[in-house]
């Protein structure tokens, strides 16, 4: 045991040094430096619900034996030694804390091939919101979290790592979108373990446990047994000039709605050796001024949270540790996946060429295709400056909206003109109100 | 909002509504979602594993 192990209050440094060191620990290790992390609070022996149902599961019937428990670490942006923490726990004195908070992961009691620990449940704050007048925009929620009794904070979207015995990166990327579908809609939450055996009740030829992954037809056949649809977009089948306007305004319209999408990716090391297949979550992503998306921030389970990904010659063809460290020479996006409630019926592809017919008639406007629920896009309504505010607000509107956007822009400014609500409960694009902005 | 921002949104809302309801529009929309959303048996197969 080191001298580490006994204390609760470590600096980064000492915290990565015992416990983040599988890679994606050292990615962990990286983000935090970069969200200036100054301090780790250890909390030993916590009971993470999702491990000890894996545990449960899996690890309890192994002839080796497993602990329960895990080790949580939390960080804040801020210098305290452990008796500063102390006193200020026993005085009541926590602003500080809650303030500086930056998030947790959990280290579990298991290791990988390498024998370094795997990284459990994670919510770390995202990026800044603005970078040199671009912008960032990520999925988050608020999660509260208990830290020796201190109530903390953080807005963030749950990451792990992958952990083969119960499911591998189909399985950790359906896990990662059940947190904002759980929010949005009251879907359950699974463990790794309960979504793979869930998933292969639709039989293929590989194992189930210790995984060897998903297929596409048992990701459906997961998402479908919540009680909820997909949205299946085949960008492979989607021409090279629709591509990059299809991802763009995909990416855009879901994460506008708090809608997790999932990626199915193609990697290939040389043009010689066959494809191989991984799945990932965009989480969010950075636009230009102009909106156009210059890169996505995306949970890759054997890479990190809100991993960086750059767009090479179009945003179907990306560019991230794949490629610059691990001896991939090609990383595709061949599929979208996005879990979406039943009642949104009108699908993204139905609107989306109406969409895209207009922006080429009208070049010199700029359009958004957004999905909407009717309780937020009536808090906009009334925040906004609308000529037909009245009527808007005291009409009765479905569940679900897409709306196209117009918007008349020059160097100084930019101007909602219009936006044009679609029902999004109908199966075809039916206009239900038109919107006038002052 | 200015007279001639209103005839532009009056223009571009009243030609979406004209494209969604032409016929051969909603046919050729059709022939879209049909592509690409079409996964064959080899795309429900493909297995993510990495």
């Amino acid at each position: 045991m080191s001298h580490e192990d006994s204390k609760i209050v470590l600096t980064l440094r000492e915290a990565s040094d015992n416990y983040l060191t599988s890679k994606e620990g050292i990615y962990l290790s990286n983000y935090l430096d970069h969200l200036d992390t100054r301090t780790a609070v250890v909390e030993k022996e916590y009971v993470d619900k999702g491990y000890l149902i894996d545990y449960s599961r899996f690890y309890a019937r192994a002839f080796k034996s497993y602990e329960r428990f895990t080790t949580r670490l939390h960080f804040f942006s801020v210098d305290f030694s452990e008796d500063d923490f102390k006193k200020m726990l026993l005085s009541s004195n926590t602003d500080q804390l809650k303030e500086e908070y930056l998030g947790f992961t959990v280290i579990k009691p298991v290791v990988n091939h390498k024998n370094k620990p795997l990284v459990g449940r994670t919510i770390l704050k995202t990026y800044p919101e603005e970078i040199n007048h671009e912008k960032r925009y990520f999925i988050t929620e608020k999660y509260h979290v208990s830290l020796y009794g201190v109530p903390l904070e953080i807005n963030g979207l749950p990451y792990k790592t992958q952990d083969i015995a119960v499911g591998a990166c189909a399985t950790t990327a359906i896990w990662v979108s059940l947190y904002p579908l759980n929010k949005l809609f009251g879907i359950s939450l699974y463990s790794s373990y309960e979504i793979t055996e869930k998933s292969v009740t639709l039989p293929a030829e590989i194992r189930s446990f210790p995984s060897e992954g998903l297929t596409f037809n048992q990701m459906i056949n997961f998402i479908k047994s919540l009680g909820l649809d997909v949205e299946i977009i085949n960008i492979e089948k989607a021409s090279p000039e629709q591509k990059n306007s299809i991802i763009s305004t995909a990416v855009k319209s879901y994460l506008n709605c708090r809608l997790p999408i999932l990626v199915g990716l193609t990697l290939k090391k040389d043009e010689i050796d066959p494809p191989e297949y991984h799945a990932v979550v965009i989480c969010g992503y950075r636009a230009d001024a102009y909106g156009d998306i210059k890169e996505f921030y995306v949970h890759d389970d054997q890479i990190g949270p809100y991993s960086r990904t750059i767009p090479k010659d179009s945003l179907a063809e990306w560019e991230n540790e794949w490629i610059t460290r691990r001896g991939y020479s090609k990383l595709t996006v061949n599929k979208l996946l996005i879990p979406v409630y039943p009642k949104i019926r009108l699908s993204f592809l139905r609107i989306y060429r109406y969409f895209s017919r207009i922006k080429e008639e009208y070049p010199y406007l700029k359009f958004d295709l957004l999905l909407e629920q009717i309780n937020s896009y009536k808090e906009f309504i009334i925040k906004n400056s609308i000529e037909n505010k009245e009527e808007l607000l005291f009409s009765s509107m479905p569940r679900f909206l897409w709306i196209i956007r117009g918007t008349v822009s020059d160097e100084t400014k930019k101007d909602v003109l219009f936006d044009v609500l679609f029902d999004g409960t109908s199966i075809f694009p039916r206009i239900i109100k038109r919107v006038y902005f002052k | 909002m200015d007279k001639n921002k209103k005839r532009i949104a009056e223009e571009v809302m009243e030609k979406i509504e004209t494209l969604i309801n032409d016929p051969e529009e909603q046919k050729k929309n059709e022939e879209f979602v049909r592509k690409v959303s079409y996964l064959s048996p080899e795309d429900l197969m493909e297995t993510f594993n990495i």
